[in-house]
């Protein structure tokens, strides 16, 4: 399975347990360097294939994620958004490199970091990556991904 | 993941970042205890992960103007555009952190510790947060600005 | 004449490949050219015949180890210098056992680079 369709269906799974229905509205490749959002969780990996991916959404977006997450509505509890943010990217990543078949299934993704703020810009990778953008309700978020 | 090594893994980093620098840019480093300079203007945050029997990350946070700088004397010119510039800091960031993995891996033979790509963001009022990581850091002056140094290990 | 040897630079990194010109120019060596992934440098090899070849370790598409074997299993006595951030005793063994002769260090310093050209040709 390519990496584009395990994370699709890593978020669908994922998502769906939180009561979210994510609907994926696009797949763009993208120039090295592209925007990012206000909260952005980044999650490397490497052993047998290597790359990153980072989950960017708008604050309002990851407080209801993190509301289906945590069965409660945050407010302005950026730790607890930055936390669930941070789970949720894990997750999904690991779910979707384990949906690969990599013959020694060895893969690692260490802890998320998260970058919040202003007018974000991010290079993950010297080639192209792809973003792909999910809607959910009225919100919408995007998954940024390379492959090195 | 005990005090002792998460200081030990910092010292790696930071014996690697003072080399790589010296010799990519000849900038000098002085240490500071309280990086202030980097502000919440356009500012720089460098990431690259590792994984193998432990997993962390580096992290270098430095505003625009040393960005440039670091860039002019890595290449003698300033950079043609963005991308340029984002390049060869996601590349000086791997350089130290391969540096300083290289230190770590041939001290403890079985950590097999790998890099995963290094990730360049640029933004306002950055803030850089890793949960779940215990983290041990340190700052240095430039003649350009200043510029800070963590490393983050899972756990602890 | 040795000083006019061809030098191909495989690197993801465009910093990687002006330093390698800036340190083995002055020397009268040419650079030819410069492939972003190990594959592309398999056909800038089989285009340019360089006689040195500058081989980073990580790359996308195809990387520096694979690369190196695919060169040696062409080209036995083929001249390669392996570049890496990383140059830790497993990777250098790793590269020695496909046949590298030669690993730097990233950054380098100049002379490193021309030494370890010179010492190849």
């Amino acid at each position: 399975m390519e990496l584009k369709e395990a994370i699709c269906r890593s978020v669908q799974e994922i998502f769906t347990m939180l009561n979210l229905r994510p609907e994926l509205k696009q797949v763009i490749e993208e120039p090295s360097l592209t925007s990012a959002s206000e909260v952005n969780a980044l999650v490397g990996f490497n052993y047998s294939i290597k790359g990153n991916i980072v989950f960017a959404l708008d604050k309002n977006t990851a407080r209801q994620v993190t509301a289906a997450m945590t069965g409660s509505d945050p407010g302005e509890d950026d730790s607890k958004v930055k936390n669930s943010i941070g789970d949720v990217a894990k997750i999904v990543t690991d779910l979707a490199l384990g949906k690969m078949n990599i013959n020694s299934s060895i893969y690692y993704t260490p802890a998320p970091t998260l970058v919040t703020g202003e007018n974000v810009f991010l290079l993950i990778s010297r080639t192209q990556s792809k973003r792909l953008s999910f809607q959910i309700d009225n919100a919408e978020f995007s998954i940024a991904y390379s492959l090195d | 993941m005990e005090e002792e090594k998460l200081f030990f893994f910092h010292k790696c980093m930071d014996d690697a970042f003072r080399k790589v620098v010296s010799q990519l840019t000849g900038m000098s480093l002085t240490p500071i205890t309280e990086p202030s300079s980097i502000t919440d203007e356009k500012k720089f945050s460098l990431i690259v992960g590792w994984v193998g029997q432990n997993k962390g990350r580096v992290l270098f946070e430095l505003n625009e103007k040393l960005a440039l700088k670091i860039f002019e004397a890595m290449n003698g010119v300033p950079p043609d555009d963005d991308l340029e510039l984002y390049l060869h800091l996601a590349e000086f960031a791997n350089m130290v952190s391969g540096n300083g993995i290289t230190g770590i891996n041939d001290f403890y033979k079985s950590s097999e510790l790998r890099l995963t790509p290094p990730a360049v963001f640029a933004g306002e009022k950055l803030e850089i947060t890793s949960p779940k990581v215990s983290s041990a850091g340190g700052a240095y002056r430039l003649e350009y600005g200043a510029i800070r140094l963590e490393i983050g290990i899972e756990g602890g | 004449m040795t000083e006019k040897a061809k030098v191909l630079v495989i690197d993801d990194s465009p910093f990687i490949s002006k330093a390698v010109r800036k340190a083995v120019e002055p020397e009268g060596f040419e650079v030819v050219g410069q492939a972003f992934n190990g594959r592309e440098g398999l056909e800038m090899i089989r285009d340019h015949q360089p006689e040195i070849i500058i081989l980073d370790v990580t790359m996308p598409v195809m990387d520096g180890l694979e690369t190196a074997e695919n060169i040696y299993r062409r080209n036995p006595d083929a001249k390669v210098i392996m570049l890496s951030a990383m140059g830790d005793e497993k990777l250098v063994t790793a590269a020695k056992r496909i046949g590298v002769k030669r690993f730097l260090n990233k950054p380098f310093k100049a002379e490193e680079m021309v030494a370890a050209i010179k010492g190849l040709l």
